[in-house]
């Protein structure tokens, strides 16, 4: 019986020694693609996707040139605004994704500032959704907390923010090291994505407090460099005009700072036909081109003051 | 059988006896699988009176499955069988090999066990992609 069980230990060590070693190698370069073809997770690596799409943005806020200004957003607000970079030399337009949360806008607010002491003006452009609290279960650790560990940028974040992310995805799984793993390897992205989305999402205010957070502190850095911080929203669909979420929303923004900080923000909301969205977020077909986001872009920013300063052609 | 004169010990026969075995074992299978004894009836006035030689070698019938694992694993379990049938007991085939040699064939099948739970695991990866415009 003895000779057994050291038998299986011994088996069990060997074993799991080359999953070890396998897994290992599915994040070089050499066999990456292959074990992940393997076991049918290659779409999990094989395009530009989760931290591949945000460190670009991390890393273009960070590099100093002669951008004055800087427009961040979600990507209702990279959708509209993308385009006008050529024409702007003097913005800079980094308009990314809802899912890095108030917490990459404040990150990107943050290594603009430090690389841009000229800086006047910072433009938020958020949808109210991007106001809701809390971390997606199925986007946030890829487009959030992959993206902040990997640049170092997790640092400029509160003890509590980082103890919430903690709380979410695995305090283990916030080191940089697991992190790496997880990113080079289509198996454990696969294993852990999966994993992840099987726990239960905790519903989250409409305008969460973590939000506020990182949006007064935004201000704060604004109000110590001399600059100033606008809060605009982003077109809405009409499905959403006297909605329950809406209603919500309103309620809840109106106890909440920002109303105090970005009074006009709930009155500059603008309403476009359901038919224009694909997803009903994102202009689609005939209403997708840059002709008809700038029609857009002069309606509803006309008087924000914003269009005093961004060329559209 | 003598009257008929039929051999009984070759192989032909054993195939006639499978044969039956098989038609006798899907037609059963019928009835498993229909939700009603008339969806099951159904069937059968398809399978006897619209017939169609092709349709069993669509993909997803018998062996000819996309599974790629549940195929390997049919033609392992067949392969196994045939060894029992002929007195060969793989255990005991892999008891008289080297340490070396067993351990890697026990390896190499939970290794392959590993990766037919992981290619059949989780959702698609586009659930977890964040498709903007």
């Amino acid at each position: 019986m003895k000779k057994f069980v050291i038998k299986l230990c011994v088996f069990i060590i060997v074993f799991l020694s080359i999953v070890i070693g396998l897994d290992y190698l599915s994040m070089t370069e050499q066999y990456r693609m292959p074990l992940a073809k393997l076991t049918n997770s290659e779409d999990y690596i094989s395009v530009n996707v989760g931290p591949d799409e945000i460190k670009p943005y991390i890393e273009k806020a960070g590099e100093t040139n002669e951008y004055t200004q800087l427009i961040i957003g979600d990507s209702v607000c990279r959708q509209m605004f993308d385009g006008l970079q050529q024409y702007n030399s003097e913005i800079c337009i980094l308009g990314s994704n809802g899912s890095v949360t108030m917490i990459g806008q404040y990150i990107l607010a943050k290594l603009f500032i430090e690389s841009h002491p000229e800086t006047t003006d910072i433009w938020l452009v958020v949808l109210p959704t991007a106001l809701k609290g809390g971390f997606g279960l199925r986007y946030g650790y890829q487009y959030a907390v992959m993206p902040f560990v990997e640049t170092d940028t997790l640092q400029f974040l509160e003890q509590d923010t980082i103890d919430e992310m903690a709380d979410i995805y695995g305090r283990f799984f916030l080191k940089k090291d697991v992190v790496y793993a997880i990113d080079r390897s289509g198996i454990n992205r696969k294993i852990y994505l999966n994993a992840l989305s099987k726990k239960e999402q905790v519903q989250e205010a409409e305008v969460g407090e973590t939000s506020v957070l990182y949006i007064c502190k935004i201000m704060e850095l604004c109000e110590k460099n001399n600059i100033r911080l606008h809060m605009l929203p982003g077109p809405v669909s009409d499905v959403n005009e006297d909605s329950e979420y809406m209603r919500r929303f309103a309620k809840e923004y109106s106890i909440s700072p920002l109303a105090e900080m970005f009074p006009e923000y709930l009155n500059q909301i603008k309403y476009y036909p359901a038919e224009q969205f694909g997803d009903g977020l994102h202009f689609s077909g005939d209403y997708a081109n840059q002709q008809q986001y700038n029609k857009k872009i002069w309606e509803i920013y006309g008087e924000s003051g914003l269009m005093e300063f961004l060329r559209t052609e | 059988m003598q009257i008929l004169k039929i051999n009984t010990k070759c192989f032909s026969w054993r195939l006639f006896q499978r044969s039956i075995t098989f038609a006798l074992v899907t037609f059963a299978w019928m009835f498993f699988r229909a939700s009603g004894m008339r969806d099951a009836v159904d069937m059968l006035g398809l399978v006897i009176f619209r017939f169609d030689f092709s349709h069993l070698f669509r993909q997803n019938v018998f062996l000819l499955s996309s599974n790629r694992q549940l195929t390997a694993g049919i033609l392992l379990i067949m392969m196994v069988d045939g060894m029992n049938v002929r007195g060969y007991r793989v255990r005991e085939l892999l008891d008289k090999q080297n340490i070396i040699f067993r351990w890697l064939c026990y390896i190499a099948l939970l290794l392959y066990l590993l990766i037919c739970v992981l290619q059949n695991y989780g959702a698609p990866a586009s659930r977890f992609i964040y498709f903007q415009f």
